[in-house]
């Protein structure tokens, strides 16, 4: 397609846009290919240069900006090649930088982007100097030129500035991608980088694609061009680009100095995965990199994650995290989910948990921790719908609105007397055909199956086997109500196995 | 219930479950260690020069304990294999040839695996055109269709029949006090043939699959900071008793068929169970092969898996056990290649084994001090590992055996050469 085209051709020809003028509407991958992006926009110009000079205010952040355009068109009609083409990162880094009269300066250790932006500009090179590798920092104005595979030149060099301070939204690209993992989102799994693929415009330069290939790998060996024209020579193959744009790539080495951990880039990219993968994420991760992501998350998408993970590893997240957060992530967690973690947490944790928790809370977590982790009791969870006879369905549906996100399940709603015994149970379904002032007590069904909280786990799946229950409502002693059970909770006692087999797929 | 409650809440009884639930990694690795190569290594070094080596145990043991609680506590700390690590920390040439170096000295380690597989059962009397093919269907089996549990399971139980050795070593008549003489206060000799075999011991014993195998592993079952000092444990176990083993086969080996200095009475492993025979008895034989089927077997799933966790890793494929063949393509197929070309390579008439030994011997040696100075330097990034690093003491001891191991490998690679 066209696309690869672009991205091969460094000068972005003719060719290419006679191509593009043909179809007037294009499919586009998001943020791939930036010239077909721009050139959508206005099919029918016949400008060249036009489009050109449109990745680069759109890179700016400015697409409407048309007279800012126009000064640039004769620059970009003369030497067009020169002026914007992608390059690797490979390429630039080790170069040796010389100032204006080429006398050397040192080598390029690493370059600067400001990842605020669509695609991070780059806005600053350290350079290595002298025997003792000193690091000095420079702005990216003080370039005057980069040719790719030979020298970076720069003038004004009294503008060196140490020691490096980075700003929050800026990161060492060398130092954060080459070689280290990043979370593919589109995929949702980890990867290695091996190169980064950036767009070149004169002297200003653009971070577009993650390079995960094979093809990354060799160039960066130095191999490339050798095993490509082997691979091409016996298997008449063309190795290919293995590209993740920019849009996808959440870096996760982002520790500059040791002290302070933190997340150079914000890690709202994460956040459009769903909580079981964001938990596979985690898993591949090492240990350091596998709390900065976590801590990144609120407290609500933090409980989902944890309840994702494998308990062992779940209790590992929990013991190190900040009792005070710990204490806020179990406010959003279910109180079965919150009891099964707590059993295996050390007392005093437990102790100052307790203390920072609600007490209301507290109380049910205590009385869910008594029951032995064999009986109905610990599988129950103390958050439910309730009514009372006479309340009409239009108020019940109110109340269900409202609590909602705080309860696990609001599909059948309980009907209890005055101590709590319950008389009836309605579905969610019933209640929503219900005339709006239809009492409740009307239309329920009287005869409750419940448990009770020392019945045996395995009777408790019998019982959802029976009567293709999806909840079931736990009762006391003396009949009264005291939570209820869902039925995910009550198989995955009866069969451990299943939970671990799907925890390993 | 109640007397089981009561128990577990022992704090003793706590500990040894801790324990017992951290334990594999350590034990395993060392174990693996005597392996095909090994054994016939420590069986030479006693036929040869009976008790004169023994004492090199001790030294090896402590290197060999530094070394590898070093990988494991940069598993423990880091969560990512040593590959990883020095893939972060030194980019993606070193990487790259280091990796060549250690699949290369691996793949001859697997060869010698599958040649201890086809020598042991023909002790036993079944054709090599029978064993390895069966070997290495069995092997790949395990590891591809198991879990990483019950993977490891497999791997502990295969550690228990080493000692099959030691029991052969009580077996004959030894004479413990010139035996313990030779190691408290061993007579060192400056021949060239004595100094060949003593790097050979210490060669075949520190090897850099093991690192990399260890802390892969211990990354993989996912140890904890609080735990470590369980983990360590492991490791120290592991260690000790891969040379208590060593220790035996030795003694075994110089008390039976040592017949005086300069006399070679035998080439191989195989060889030595078969020269036990007729002086130590038809059980000491069959220990001797049975022990050497062990090894082989155990060593042969461990370095090809090993390996290709190791490269895998360090080029960003997936990897692990738990994966199936489409999600980890390139782990699964260096994983068969090099079992199964492994394995074709002893059905193939008239191979100078010895020399392919030789040569992988070498890279190993090659290998090792760059691996132990990657180590060296990743551990000491207080970036990685924070309060963790190594300590100075530790450094300085570990370095002294990186530069005594570099010279002693470099030695053996310039005699191997000459």
């Amino acid at each position: 397609m066209v696309h690869s085209k672009t991205e091969e051709s460094k000068s972005c020809g003719l060719e290419f846009h006679k191509k593009q003028t043909d179809e007037n509407s294009l499919s586009l991958k998001e943020g791939v290919f930036l010239y077909s992006i721009i050139l959508a926009k206005k099919p029918q110009s016949g400008w060249n240069s036009l489009h050109i000079i449109f990745i680069k205010i759109k890179l700016e952040g400015d697409p409407h900006e048309l007279s800012y355009s126009w000064s640039f068109k004769n620059t970009f009609m003369t030497d067009r090649a020169r002026h914007t083409s992608f390059i690797f990162l490979s390429q630039i880094i080790n170069l040796p930088v010389v100032d204006a009269n080429s006398n050397k300066i040192g080598s390029l250790y690493d370059i600067i982007a400001d990842v605020h932006g669509m695609y991070p500009k780059i806005n600053a090179l350290i350079v290595r100097r002298g025997f003792r590798k000193k690091l000095t920092y420079y702005p990216w104005k003080c370039i005057q030129k980069i040719l790719e595979d030979r020298l970076v030149v720069i003038e004004d060099t009294d503008r060196a500035k140490e020691p490096l301070k980075l700003s929050a939204n800026e990161l060492r690209l060398r130092e954060t991608f080459w070689d280290k993992q990043i979370v593919d989102i589109a995929g949702s799994k980890v990867v290695r980088v091996n190169d980064l693929h950036i767009l070149k415009d004169g002297i200003k330069l653009w971070i577009v694609h993650v390079d995960v290939g094979f093809k990354g790998l060799l160039r960066r060996l130095g191999w490339l061009r050798f095993f490509n024209s082997a691979v091409k020579w016996l298997f008449a193959y063309e190795l290919k680009d293995k590209f993740i744009s920019w849009k996808f790539v959440q870096p996760i080495t982002a520790v500059d100095d040791f002290k302070s951990l933190s997340l150079r880039v914000p890690s709202s990219k994460l956040s459009q995965l769903h909580p079981a993968d964001l938990a596979d994420i985690l898993i591949d991760l090492g240990a350091e990199e596998r709390m900065l992501i976590f801590n990144s998350f609120d407290d609500a998408t933090a409980s989902d994650i944890l309840q994702e993970l494998p308990l062992k590893m779940r209790l590992v997240m929990a013991k190190s995290l900040e009792h005070e957060r710990l204490a806020r992530i179990l406010d959003e967690t279910p109180m079965d989910e919150v009891v099964d973690l707590l059993d295996e947490m050390p007392y005093e944790t437990v102790a100052v948990l307790y203390k920072i928790l609600p007490e209301e809370k507290v109380g049910q977590i205590k009385t869910l921790l008594k029951h032995s982790d064999r009986v109905a009791g610990s599988l129950m969870n103390t958050e439910f719908v309730s009514a009372r006879e006479n309340e009409t369905a239009a108020r019940i549906i109110r109340r269900i609105k409202k609590v909602a996100d705080d309860i696990e399940s609001i599909y059948y709603i309980y009907v209890l007397n005055d101590l709590d015994v319950p008389i009836g149970v309605l579905t969610l379904k019933q209640l929503l055909k219900a005339g709006s002032q239809t009492p409740i007590g009307e239309i329920m069904r009287k005869n409750v199956v419940r448990v009770k909280v020392d019945t045996h786990i395995k009777l408790v799946a019998q019982i959802f086997y029976k009567y293709n229950f999806t909840v079931v409502p736990v009762v006391d002693e003396f009949d009264r109500i005291q939570g209820i059970i869902t039925i995910k909770d009550a198989l995955e006692p009866v069969f451990p196995e299943i939970r671990e087999e799907t925890e390993e797929v | 219930m109640r007397i089981i409650e009561s128990i577990k809440s022992n704090h003793k009884v706590q500990r040894i479950i801790l324990f017992l639930s951290v334990m594999g990694p350590g034990i395993i690795t060392a174990n693996v260690d005597n392996d095909a190569g090994g054994i016939t290594t420590y069986s030479l070094a006693g036929a040869n020069f009976k008790y004169a080596l023994l004492w090199t145990l001790i030294p090896i043991t402590i290197a060999l304990v530094l070394i590898q609680e070093m990988c494991n506590r940069m598993g423990v700390i880091t969560g990512k294999g040593l590959s990883d690590l020095i893939r972060e920390k030194f980019g993606v040439k070193i990487t790259f040839y280091l990796m060549i170096m250690i699949l290369l000295t691996n793949f001859g380690n697997i060869i010698s695996e599958f040649a201890g597989i086809a020598a042991s059962l023909e002790l036993f009397g079944i054709s090599k055109y029978v064993s390895v093919p069966a070997g290495a269907c069995i092997v790949w089996y395990i590891v591809v269709k198991g879990s990483y549990k019950s993977v490891e399971k497999v791997f502990l139980i295969a550690c228990v029949f080493y000692i099959s050795y030691i029991i052969s070593g009580y077996m004959v008549e030894q004479p413990w006090p010139e035996i313990m003489g030779e190691v408290i206060r061993p007579r060192i000799h400056f021949q060239y043939d004595y100094l060949l075999a003593c790097v050979g011991v210490i060669g075949t014993t520190i090897a850099p699959w093991m690192q990399f195998y260890q802390q892969a592993s211990v990354a993989e079952k996912g140890i904890q900071v609080e735990n470590y000092r369980y983990s360590k444990i492991d490791t120290i176990i592991g260690c000790i008793v891969v040379n208590i083993v060593a220790f035996f086969i030795i003694v075994v080996c110089g008390t039976v068929l040592f017949s005086g200095h300069g006399q070679q009475p035998i080439k191989t492993a195989a060889d030595a169970a078969s020269a036990l025979r007729p002086l130590a008895g038809d059980y000491c034989y069959y220990l001797f092969a049975f022990g050497l089927l062990n090894a082989s077997l155990f060593a042969a799933s461990i370095l090809p898996l090993s390996t290709a966790y190791s490269v895998c890793e360090s080029f960003g494929w997936e990897t692990g056990v738990d994966k199936n063949f489409t999600e980890a393509p390139q782990f699964y197929i260096l994983y068969t290649l090099l079992i199964f070309i492994g394995a074709g390579v002893i059905l193939l008439p008239d191979i100078p084994l010895i020399k392919i030994m030789m040569i992988s011997q070498v890279i190993n040696g090659l290998a090792l001090p760059f691996v132990l100075v990657c180590m060296l330097i990743i551990i000491n990034d207080r970036k990685i590992m924070r309060e963790y690093a190594n300590s100075k003491f530790n450094n300085i001891i570990v370095i002294i055996f990186t530069i005594a191991i570099s010279v002693l490998s470099l030695m053996l690679v310039i005699s191997s050469v000459w």
